[in-house]
């Protein structure tokens, strides 16, 4: 008799891959929503940043697989996107009222 | 006696890096260069603010769209093709590697098109600092998209032949975690450099 272990919902398996590409659709979709609509202003930026932080966090966690690798690989690239994204930002919030 | 079969292999959080791990070098190395010329962009935008927002309001944000979802679906169907080796099943993973590797060509044929109508518009590199950037950022990560889909077609032919199984599939999430840096830059470049203003 076969017994099956299902791990369906762990970080690598399809429903996380499915939710994940399903997030990354309505996020890129509210993205063109804002883009189409010209809207502008330090709390759109910060929603945009948001999002692409989100964005990036996905990717990273669960289709490059790396939520499920040692602390210090996960953190590097988890770093790499907040110390980017926050510059950016920085960059855009120091301009405003300019 | 049970005999026991996974659908998913489940990894512990203390798994080591997928793939190779030359090509997480060259993935750091390449995002370093990525992160630094999306600083420079924001930062030469501080004194331009007017200018950038002129020039990025003549962006076909359409095919900036369509092209985020292309990537993204790519990517995902490279996730499913690894799934699919994982348990074994070397057709299905070709299959989804073939079909991510087109939807790169997608990708090439709307920013191609997207060029062309820059380049009819009389736009180039020395037009304005957002166009250099514009041309210059989107032309660089072009080129990283057909590397990646070189690597996802020999990887999907190399599948095909059963050259990879259960046990043995470093070089599919190889090709995939260089994919998936593609996808990644793209994500950040899009809404930077069409949306935020």
């Amino acid at each position: 008799m076969q017994k099956t272990i299902s791990t369906e919902k762990s970080l690598d398996g399809p429903f996380a891959a499915n939710m994940t590409w399903g997030v990354l659709v309505v996020m890129t979709l509210v993205t063109f929503v804002i883009a189409e609509r010209g809207l502008s202003g330090i709390y759109i930026v910060s929603f945009l940043m948001m999002g692409m932080l989100i964005k990036g966090h996905l990717i990273v966690d669960v289709f490059m697989g790396l939520g499920n690798v040692k602390r210090h690989w996960r953190w590097l690239m988890r770093g790499y996107l907040l110390v980017l994204i926050g510059l950016i930002f920085l960059a855009y919030w120091l301009n405003v009222g300019n | 006696m049970h005999a026991v079969t996974e659908t998913a292999q489940p990894k512990s959080r203390n798994a080591n890096l997928p793939g190779d791990f030359a090509i997480w070098v060259f993935i750091f190395s390449e995002l370093m260069v990525f992160g630094i010329f999306f600083l420079a962009y924001a930062f030469t935008r501080s004194n331009n603010v007017d200018l950038f927002n002129a020039s990025q309001a003549t962006l076909n944000q359409t095919a900036g769209l369509v092209n985020t979802l292309v990537l993204i679906t790519s990517s995902y169907l490279v996730v499913r093709a690894v799934q699919a080796i994982r348990r074994g099943d070397s057709i299905r993973c070709s299959r989804f590697l073939w079909m991510a590797g087109s939807m790169g060509a997608v990708f090439l044929v709307i920013k191609v098109v997207e060029f062309g109508e820059k380049f009819s518009a009389g736009i180039t590199l020395s037009t304005n600092t957002f166009y250099m950037f514009y041309l210059s950022l989107t032309f660089f990560h072009f080129l990283h998209v057909i590397l990646g889909m070189v690597i996802l077609f020999a990887v999907a032919l190399k599948a095909r032949r059963g050259g990879y199984s259960a046990n043995d599939h470093q070089g599919v999430e190889t090709g995939g975690s260089y994919w998936h840096m593609v996808d990644l830059v793209w994500v950040i470049l899009f809404p930077l450099v069409y949306v935020v203003r």
